[in-house]
């Protein structure tokens, strides 16, 4: 088909196959359960009992609980996607901004849960008696009531930082909970934590095997030799402070330790294709704590668990997390998460991105002919013909005789 | 995606009660007639329940269908007849002033959507058997045939309701600077 205003209408349709994929739960919760067809197309005799019935849901309707919407930039905002300068304002008031890769990940009428991917953010969160936001840095989760802060994950270093301007927050990471007051500035890095601990297991040793006289010893006021029952007095103090230190220190030695131990354990699972197992010691740790402790093959693994089990969301943050990972671990992310949009979310379009992604990241890999049959099919899903011609005419191009051809060929000549 | 012959065996499962063959038509065809209506009906609020009122409607006569082959193409008709439904229905209430005529001139920082928006904009002034005509023909990209049957029309009334959508289209592109340079092949993303 030739028509002068083609180009028009290829960027029409280029903008269609684009947009975010729709969520048909509700849809199908409606068509499967044999609701009434939606209706809209009234008669005038239906106006006076219409506006009085809307006058009564017009109170439910002012006083129902809506999900928290949002603009990026100029544009209305949503849930998935990942902005890469983050200047977020939302419906409540609160905005978040600044140098940084920030995904909201869901939006309810109290609050949101925003991962912040890497970069420095400045969040101003509106607060109300029922506030509930949440931000999410690697391992660490930020729970939030109403304030404002400066939040940075660094996740090559795995260094997390948040000072506070305003309120107090709650900061939960593999093996510290911490309240963070207005004034306050809390950094913690998960790659110094394993010398950290080392040292703070000589310096329990130490003070577990110190015998009065040893102590003496090491006492920095005086060099003089002292009697053990004296020395004993006066080091119980500072030994008390000591051992509460250590005690605190130990407890978190063994919670991070246990935590990662855990999560090796569940990505081993997940690897052997105990899916269920793999998930519940994950989920027991934490999903996103979980995913910060491990490298990005294992959050593919456990990516698949999730996906086998259907947890639709928990898969796509395990394999974006995989994302990160070097170009054959991307490149299978990439693949998994079209699969994902495909099979959990009937969402042709969005898959349609993620095989191109998956072939563009690794066009030699072993998933690489798959992509491209998954693509044209995905494409031909979405109603985007003529993408899908493109990617057919690829497919067999590349892989004459793949087990995609056939299909191929009826795209091309239907 | 399930083949002809995947789909007509969950027709007939579907047809004789079987709630998982209804679940499977519903995930295999769902994503096709939503893009089927958003090609035709443009950025539109009305969409999910345009979606739900064609499964509805489909499901509800399904056992009527005498030949489960035919079943995609048959949805897609459905489709087209309550997308066309729609228009005619927002088209007089416009008339009357009950719906908001879009506004082509709201700015949006995501340019490919602000190129849909101004591009509905504009077909919303086209007569809606004229605008189902054209969408099916050049955004839906259906043959001329095609067009026809799903207008409901001769092949020479499809091929008249297009031209003249073509020349008040035309038209409608010179008023809007946006549309018009994207019409002229001069933007891309």
């Amino acid at each position: 088909m030739t028509d002068e205003r083609e180009p028009l209408f290829d960027a029409v349709r280029d903008a269609w196959a684009n947009e975010p994929a729709p969520d048909f739960s509700a849809a199908r919760r409606a068509v499967l359960n044999g609701a009434a067809p939606p209706t809209r197309r009234r008669g005038p005799w239906a106006v006076g009992a219409i506006a009085a019935a809307a006058a009564v849901l017009l109170v439910v309707w002012v006083t129902r609980p809506e999900p928290l919407s949002f603009v990026a930039g100029a544009a209305a905002g949503e849930a998935g996607p990942t902005y890469e300068s983050a200047d977020l304002a939302f419906s409540d008031g609160s905005t978040i901004d600044g140098e940084a890769s920030v995904q909201v990940q869901e939006l309810t009428p109290r609050g949101a849960r925003v991962r912040l991917q890497r970069g420095t953010l400045r969040a101003d969160i509106t607060h109300r008696e029922d506030t509930a936001w949440r931000f999410i840095a690697g391992p660490f989760e930020v729970q939030v009531i109403g304030t404002a802060f400066d939040l940075r994950w660094e996740p090559e270093a795995e260094r997390f930082s948040i000072a506070l301007r305003e309120g107090e927050v709650e900061v939960r990471g593999p093996a510290i909970v911490r309240r963070v007051r207005a004034g306050e500035h809390f950094e913690h890095s998960l790659a110094d934590e394993a010398a950290e601990q080392a040292e703070s297991v000589e310096a329990a040793e130490l003070v577990e095997r110190a015998e009065p006289v040893e102590a003496a010893d090491t006492s920095p006021e005086t060099n003089e030799p002292v009697e053990p029952a004296e020395t004993a007095t006066r080091t119980d103090g500072i030994e008390n402070g000591r051992a509460d230190a250590t005690r605190e220190t130990r407890t978190r030695r063994a919670r991070a330790s246990a935590a990662r131990e855990q999560a090796r354990e569940a990505a081993r699972l997940a690897r052997a294709g105990e899916h269920r197992r793999a998930y519940d010691i994950a989920s027991n740790v934490g999903w996103s704590q979980t995913l910060g402790l491990l490298g990005a093959a294992d959050r593919l693994a456990l990516g698949n668990a999730a996906r086998v089990l259907r947890r639709r969301e928990l898969a796509r943050e395990a394999y974006e997390g995989a994302r990160e990972g070097e170009r054959g671990v991307r490149a299978r992310a990439a693949f998994a998460l079209g699969r994902l949009a495909i099979d959990l979310s009937s969402a042709p379009a969005e898959g349609a991105r993620w095989f191109e992604r998956a072939i563009q990241d690794d066009p030699r890999g072993p998933l690489a002919r798959e992509a491209q049959g998954r693509l044209f099919e995905a494409y031909a899903a979405a109603g985007n013909a003529r993408s899908a011609e493109r990617a057919a005419r690829a497919y067999l191009e590349r892989y004459p005789s793949g087990p995609h051809a056939g299909r191929a060929r009826s795209v091309l000549s239907p | 995606m399930t083949t002809r012959d995947e789909t007509a065996l969950l027709v007939r499962r579907a047809q004789q009660g079987d709630e998982s063959a209804m679940g499977q038509l519903f995930d295999a065809y769902a994503p096709q007639v939503h893009a089927t209506l958003r090609h035709i009906i443009g950025p539109d609020g009305e969409l999910d329940d345009l979606l739900q009122e064609t499964l509805i409607k489909a499901f509800r006569s399904l056992k009527k269908l005498e030949s489960p082959e035919a079943f995609a193409g048959w949805l897609r008709r459905i489709a087209i007849f309550t997308a066309r439904s729609y228009l005619r229905s927002k088209a007089r209430r416009r008339w009357l002033r009950l719906v908001d005529a879009p506004d082509p001139a709201r700015d949006d920082a995501h340019e490919p959507r602000r190129l849909l928006r101004r591009t509905y904009a504009l077909l919303d002034r086209l007569p809606p058997d004229e605008r189902l005509a054209f969408t099916l023909r050049f955004i839906e990209e259906m043959s001329l045939p095609e067009v026809a049957e799903g207008c409901g029309v001769s092949l020479a009334t499809a091929k008249r309701r297009l031209a003249r959508a073509r020349k008040r289209f035309d038209a409608l592109v010179q008023t809007d600077p946006v549309v018009a340079s994207w019409a002229r092949g001069e933007r891309r993303d």
